[in-house]
């Protein structure tokens, strides 16, 4: 019982600290490294996230601790319900979660994340893709029309 | 190769000379698409970059100019004495005649001349890409056009083509003084006879456009080749009317600016200035000093420091092999006439020697340290010619997948989808139903290579395993059939009981019947004339037809498919059909095919004239096998059980006794082996081998949990009889009760479950419905082609961009 209250803390790159308890923070793969590989004690550096996108992520590692330990009575629909009321944030937010998810390695709020943005791209057509994630079109006319025929189909069953 | 991770392949490949990439296009499809992904291309040519440069040559003393060459080191990495083999390369047919004005991120900018006046190419030869730019429209005879260079503006991530054009003006009249002056920051202008407009013509997405930048109160000296530092493109020059003052203009490709770069010292009387190189990426200038005979190359070390300019090499005087005169001229007199501007320097390679060209003829090196030169012999189809020579970094690239612009350039800009790391946009797409990612393919062009990749074909096939699977349906009744539809639940995610069937594009078969369907490629049967099978993937449209198995008696041979799957261990795709001879045909059951086998079985009481063997095929091979004979009767299954890289079937082991068991074959192995239960149908559930039995009370699903463990049989789903709406009969006509009975066993199939752990079940082939196995209750589905409801066959498809390797 003595390792799961050990805190680890973590300085974010607002200069903010976190002091966290290591079963949650292990929940990064990154956090997790450092930890074992570094002194015993010491701040570990969040770099590349900032203060509000690692509490938002600390919050989700917490849930997932708890209810994988039974300290939370949640039942997995309950669970999912809460991943999808988590990642109803705004898009820039949901881009920085996969950022932070990805460097800290956290697969299953990658998955999460990840998993958003495919549903956001689902049934959109590719004008709708572009302006939703500031994607340029660098295609020609000429070589968008030519994709797009090869793909006719695809933009039928949207009724385009 | 295979072993190896993809990105470690892509590593190898980058460091090929691009002679071996396009050889290496065609070792297998994977590699091809590889080549063609953008991050290749850049990875490639950053590469390129480092290595000692190829060059793209052009013929001089040949009267039609439209052919260039390709040469490079690569072939003799080692020689002393080296020779360069050129290589024609394949040119645009829009070009008559044209002289190469320079070479950028592997593109070539040509100018046409002759017939072709006015016409200026961006060329990749190696993709051959090529865009056409708009014509300046000439104001008259006396209009010449020089192109001054091509390059890439990082921050609009376009090619931009800087060109002057000149105009005689035969009255110099005063009004002439006060012509509009550009931005540049105004010298001394004299009034001259001669008019010049600088046009700036931008490449990138979106057709090419030209712009008027005004007129240029300075002259260029011709640069012989392209000198691009730092995205600004630099040339000698002088103000108009005056040669005393010789200035180093650059040309700012971003923000299209004129402005004058620090001189380096050697600019004074006793040198002459001759021209600007670029080495190892900085500017260099190279001018002649007349006491001592010698080139001398000044490198500015820090781009627009006047101080940093420093004189790194003096080359002395030297005559190449080539051109040494016969005995009876005197070698004195050549050796006056060769120096200054019949010299140019190209490059620096990587050995630190330095390349130079003599006379448009000969190619050396001079090695800085031992102050030696090297002879290069160059020849063009063996024959040594006046040539001129840009150095060119042979890529793939083209106009609108840019070599990647600095990083801080779009971060700041883009805080979307471009702010991701590379490996994450995959990650996301791999999450696409196949409708949606076929379609995002033609969001932008780093999509569409993300989506081909066949890494990424294999990732996203693996995340559809894991979800909901789509179909494949045909519709039974048609007299011709060759249309397949396509049918998913990922349009309607939260339980609209809705199945939005869609066409899809079908190979031009006149009949076909879909057998079964593996790794997302199809299996279907031509139906006539020829019997024949093909492999098709509806989402690439690639498309195999497969060898037909030679028998003894051809007319009387009939064919049933049992199975395609991948072999895992040889990952070869596989096809095994049992062939029977005609006459028995008739007499057997419908769905019952008899077969014999290779080893004979436990206790064959088998007592049938029928004649039957099995063959397999593996894809990609010319022919058929033959696997001997089999004494099994086997059930004839609507869609595949492939499970554990096998196949299985139930099969009765004698006509007589008709207990059913199962048969699976192991498509690595191909050998037959037995099970001892019964049912009457299989399928696969979630990964396992399940098998459906029946009585009247409904259907019972068994699944075996663990394969080829035969106590891990348990039953996992009971299913109650069911009426489907669609098929309940109208009051009137027929009571519910007998339909009621008509229904269940035979005419109903599991086809699979579903991720909310609901069975999907067909009935009829007509009607789809959801079994909920937790609160015991069924939910029509709803299906209709084009607005119809009608019969149909359904397949278990997940679908992929997957397709067969050739290799």
């Amino acid at each position: 019982m003595g390792s799961t209250s050990t805190k680890i803390k973590l300085r974010t790159s607002d200069q903010k600290v976190f002091e966290v308890e290591k079963a949650v923070a292990v929940q990064s793969q990154t956090i997790k490294y450092f930890y074992e590989n570094g002194c015993p004690g010491s701040v570990i550096h969040v770099h590349s996230v900032s203060g509000d996108i690692l509490s938002k992520i600390l919050d989700y590692c917490k849930k997932h601790v708890n209810s994988a330990a039974g300290k939370e009575d949640i039942s997995p629909e309950e669970l999912y319900e809460w991943d999808t009321n988590f990642v109803k944030v705004d898009q820039n937010t949901l881009f920085d979660l996969i950022l932070a998810a990805n460097c800290l390695k956290i697969e299953s709020l990658l998955d999460l994340t990840c998993q958003t943005v495919a549903n956001m791209i689902k049934g959109k057509r590719p004008e709708e893709i572009r302006t939703t994630f500031n994607i340029k079109n660098d295609y020609t006319p000429e070589a968008e029309e030519a994709v797009r025929r090869e793909n006719k189909w695809a933009f039928d069953m949207l009724g385009v | 190769m295979d072993r190896l991770p993809q990105e470690l392949v892509i590593d190898i490949l980058s460091r090929l000379p691009i002679s071996t990439i396009m050889q290496s296009k065609s070792v297998n499809r994977a590699w091809r698409i590889l080549i063609r992904n953008q991050v290749f291309v850049n990875m490639h040519f950053k590469r390129m970059v480092e290595n000692d440069p190829s060059f793209i040559l052009q013929i001089r003393d040949q009267p039609i100019q439209n052919q260039l060459y390709f040469g490079d080191f690569s072939s003799h990495p080692n020689d002393r004495n080296v020779t360069i083999i050129t290589k024609k390369l394949t040119m645009l047919p829009l070009l008559t005649n044209f002289i190469l004005v320079s070479s950028c991120n592997g593109l070539l900018c040509l100018r046409g001349t002759h017939r072709s006046l006015g016409l200026i190419c961006i060329y990749n030869p190696f993709t051959r890409d090529s865009i056409e730019l708009p014509k300046l429209i000439a104001k008259g005879p006396s209009h010449q056009v020089g192109v001054l260079g091509f390059g890439l503006d990082a921050t609009t991530s376009k090619y931009k083509v800087v060109e002057v054009s000149y105009k005689r003006i035969y009255r110099a009249s005063p009004s002439h003084v006060v012509r509009p002056v550009n931005r540049l920051a105004p010298q001394i202008i004299a009034p001259s006879s001669i008019d010049s407009e600088v046009h700036i013509l931008t490449v990138g997405n979106g057709s090419p456009t030209r712009r008027n930048l005004g007129s240029f109160p300075f002259h260029f000296m011709c640069q012989k080749s392209q000198v691009l530092v730092n995205g600004k493109l630099h040339w000698i020059s002088y103000p108009r009317g005056s040669k005393a003052y010789l200035a180093i203009m650059s040309f700012d490709l971003g923000n299209e600016q004129f402005k004058e770069v620090p001189r380096p010292d050697c600019i004074s009387s006793d040198r002459q200035f001759h021209e600007l190189v670029v080495l190892r990426g900085c500017l260099s200038a190279v001018c002649f000093d007349y006491d001592n005979e010698e080139l001398e190359i000044w490198v500015m070390k820090e781009y627009d420091v006047k101080e940093s300019w420093v004189k790194e090499f003096s080359i002395g005087t030297y005559l190449p092999k080539i051109l040494q005169p016969d005995e009876r001229e005197s070698l004195d007199s050549s050796m006056f006439y060769m120096p200054k501007t019949c010299m140019r320097i190209l490059c620096q390679l990587r050995s630190g020697g330095i390349l130079l060209e003599y006379k448009i003829k000969a190619l050396f090196v001079y090695d800085p340290h031992c102050r030696t030169f090297q002879n290069f012999q160059l020849t063009f189809e063996g024959i040594p010619r006046c040539f001129t020579l840009a150095v060119h970094v042979a890529s793939l690239n083209w106009t609108d997948t840019f070599i990647e612009a600095p990083r801080n350039h779009r971060k700041k800009t883009n805080r979307e989808m471009d702010c991701l790391p590379r490996e994450l946009v995959p990650e996301i797409l791999s999450r696409l139903p196949i409708p949606s990612l076929v379609q995002s393919k033609s969001v932008c062009r780093a999509w569409r290579i993300f989506i081909q990749d066949q890494e990424f074909i294999d990732k996203h096939f693996k995340r559809m395993i894991d979800n909901d699977p789509s179909f494949i349906l045909q519709i039974i009744g048609n007299p011709i059939q060759n249309q397949l539809y396509f049918g998913d639940f990922s349009s309607h995610p939260n339980g609209g009981n809705v199945m939005i069937t869609k066409k899809l594009t079908i190979p031009p078969l006149s009949n076909f019947h879909l057998v079964s369907s593996c790794n997302g490629l199809l299996c279907l049967r031509f139906t006539h004339p020829s019997f024949g099978l093909c492999i098709y993937n509806p989402f690439t449209r690639d498309y195999i037809e497969l060898p037909k198995i030679i028998t003894k008696n051809p007319a009387s041979h009939h064919g049933s498919v049992l199975g395609f799957g991948l072999d895992p261990t040889k990952k070869k795709y596989k096809v095994v059909e049992v062939s029977y001879k005609g006459i028995a045909c008739r007499t057997l059951p419908r769905r019952v095919a008899i077969s014999s086998m290779r080893r004979p079985p436990l206790t064959a009481a088998y007592a049938s004239s029928i004649e039957s063997e099995v063959y397999i095929l593996t894809v990609g091979s010319p022919t058929w096998r033959n696997l001997g004979r089999f004494p099994f009767h086997f059930m004839w299954q609507k869609s595949q059980v492939l499970v554990h890289g096998k196949l299985h079937w139930i099969y009765y082991p004698d006509t007589i006794n008709a207990t059913d068991l199962i048969m699976s074959f192991d498509l690595a192995n191909e050998q037959f082996n037995e099970f001892d239960r019964r049912f009457h149908e299989l399928v696969v559930l979630r990964g396992c081998l399940s098998a459906v039995s029946s009585d009247n009370e409904g259907l019972e699903i068994w699944v075996m949990k663990e394969y080829d463990v035969r106590e891990s049989w348990v039953k996992e789903f009971s299913i109650g009889t069911y009426v489907p709406r669609i098929l309940q009969p109208n009051d009137q006509c027929e009571s519910s009760n007998n339909s009621r009975f008509y229904l269940p066993k035979r005419s109903i199939r599991v086809l699979c479950q579903l991720r909310s752990g609901g069975i999907l079940l067909e009935y009829r082939n007509k009607a789809l419905v959801i079994y909920d196995p937790h609160c015991r209750i069924f939910h029509d589905l709803q299906v209709t082609f084009a607005g119809i409801s009608t019969y149909f066959r359904i397949v278990v498809h997940v679908a992929s961009l997957n397709w067969i390797e050739t290799t």
